[in-house]
């Protein structure tokens, strides 16, 4: 388990976090979203013990990071930005050495290497250099090194930026598999990554916290009333007054066309307006082509509450 | 501090560095050099000493040395893999240590191979064994300083070259020390004299293993080590 109690870093004068409080709960994957120098890469820093923190207290995996760092590190696997590894090194050589610096040794740590190389799938690459594999093959190595002494505690900072599609889509598996037994948080830009892998996400903006919970919490918070959108078949110019004419509807505006003479509108009312168009449509003998709800999407969430402009 | 992960994380620094054609060309370059100082004493002086081989080398090492520790910070904080390093459960003290012990393994490498030269020299002639063993004990004193001063300078910057010129004048100052005697009379040129490794490393060629010299580059490695920590822990404080 994740615990941070008021967290605060500050680079000389200038504050990075500011007084951040969460905790993740072991067998959850918790997402920190945030645009660029928003604190996630400085908070991801201070829980593994690589920067202290000004303030504030971190326990990781019921210890205090600051009373006992190497037992804590210990309970920790870290894949830092970027991936950085040593290119000279070969990667059987590298996870020797890693796993000895772990505190494995002999079977044990023959027994945990090849279980990392066959979960992260390096059994075609283990005896080339470091510095031959491609980015994919690195990044799985990352993910191999930060599992080896098998962490209770996995924190991921960007682990699949700079990958391809499908090689975004193997570390994620990855991920999800390691998830059951594991405490997970990860920092991200991609936000359907978020969404897809996320139990929960924490969005972090100038060093605070602005929005925390599912994504279905944070979409509920955003909404302002019920977003609804509409196709009809019909004359456009008829049916948007008629939309408007219907006592629970705010706001009614007239979106694209996806087929000649099938506009789109996007409705929001005070509560769901949807038997109420359908009485509306059928009167007026306007075939309905689609009708869903509209909840706003985490991108939208996400630049409204960091300030985004687009 | 566990000396086991001080061996481990010097044996990683071993590999990466023996992986690129660096310590190679160095170990050529050094031997050739040196191999002509060493030859030119025996058979055009035809004297059986190593002072030749000895002599040199507090000018020699400003080059070589330096060279060699100048990647053993930089190329980690430029490359990141620091992060990944220091987010090990090892002690910050023991990196230094594995990195520092790396550096005077390759020094000491080197020693030994010199070796060749004093077996050689007892198969020509008969050597004093006193100032050649004394001689081999103040070149690895000498170079385990100037590799604590390198390791310094790479602790200081992430660019490479900036750590070789850095190492480079902080050997070359202390260098610079004991030759300044012959320019600034009185208690300052003596100060300085004191400071520099001259006059201690001297004492070795003529066989005198004095404690006080021993102290002088046991001591200048404890501070330029106590140094490379305190730069590298002051991402803590930055």
């Amino acid at each position: 388990m994740i615990d941070v109690q008021n967290l605060v870093k500050h680079y000389g004068a200038a504050p990075a976090v500011k007084g951040i409080t969460f905790s993740v709960q072991p067998g959850e994957v918790v997402g920190l979203l945030g645009p660029n120098g928003a604190g996630k890469s400085t908070t991801l820093r201070i829980l593994t013990g690589y920067l202290p923190a000004t303030d504030g207290a971190v326990r990781m995996a019921e210890i205090d990071i600051r009373d006992r760092p190497l037992e804590a590190r210990k309970r920790i696997g870290y894949l830092s930005e970027n991936n950085p590894l040593y290119e000279s090194l070969g990667v059987w050589e590298c996870l020797g050495l890693f796993a000895r610096l772990r505190g494995l040794a002999g079977d044990d740590a023959r027994r945990r290497i090849r279980t990392v190389v066959e979960q992260c799938s390096l059994l075609d690459v283990v005896s080339k250099d470091i510095g031959q594999l491609s980015k994919g093959f690195r990044q799985r190595l990352g993910l191999a090194l930060a599992i080896l002494h098998d962490p209770d505690i996995l924190i991921l900072d960007e682990p699949t930026s700079a990958l391809d599609p499908n090689q975004q889509q193997e570390v994620r598996d990855l991920i999800l598999k390691l998830k059951e037994k594991k405490t997970v948080l990860l920092s991200t830009h991609i936000l359907p990554e978020a969404q897809n892998i996320c139990d929960r996400l924490l969005i972090i903006h100038q060093g605070t916290i602005v929005a925390q919970g599912t994504v279905a919490e944070l979409q509920g918070r955003m909404a302002e009333g019920v977003t609804t959108y509409v196709r009809l078949k019909g004359p456009g110019e008829d049916i948007l007054p008629a939309i408007q004419s219907l006592p629970l509807v705010t706001r009614a505006e007239r979106m694209d066309e996806k087929e000649p003479g099938c506009p789109g509108f996007l409705i929001t009312s005070a509560e769901d307006p949807r038997f109420a168009l359908f009485d509306l449509f059928s009167e007026k003998r306007w075939p309905v082509m689609e009708l869903r709800p509209q909840s706003a999407s985490l991108d939208e969430i996400f630049r409204s509450l960091t300030g985004a402009n687009g | 501090m566990k000396l086991s992960n001080v061996r481990l994380l010097a044996k990683k620094e071993w590999k990466e560095s023996f992986n690129s054609p660096m310590p190679y060309i160095f170990l050529v370059v050094f031997f050739l050099l040196l191999g002509w100082f060493f030859i030119s004493s025996l058979f055009l002086m035809g004297q059986a000493t190593m002072e030749e081989f000895f002599g040199p080398l507090p000018l020699l090492l400003v080059f070589f040395l330096p060279a060699f520790t100048m990647r053993l910070f930089s190329e980690e904080y430029k490359s990141g893999t620091i992060e990944t390093l220091a987010t090990l459960p090892v002690e910050d003290m023991e990196i230094v240590l594995g990195k520092y012990k790396a550096a005077v393994g390759i020094w000491g490498l080197m020693l030994v191979l010199s070796i060749f030269y004093a077996v050689l020299l007892f198969v020509l002639g008969r050597p004093d064994p006193g100032p050649l063993a004394a001689g081999f004990l103040g070149a690895f004193l000498l170079g385990g300083f100037y590799c604590a001063a390198g390791l310094f300078a790479s602790s200081l910057t992430r660019n490479q070259v900036v750590a070789f010129l850095l190492g480079f004048l902080s050997c070359f100052v202390f260098f610079l020390f004991g030759k300044m005697v012959h320019f600034l009379p009185g208690i300052p040129g003596a100060l300085l004299a004191f400071l520099g490794v001259d006059i201690h490393y001297e004492s070795f060629l003529r066989g005198v293993v004095d404690t006080r010299d021993v102290l002088y580059f046991l001591s200048g490695q404890v501070l330029f080590l106590a140094g490379t920590l305190a730069s590298f822990n002051s991402r803590r404080w930055r």
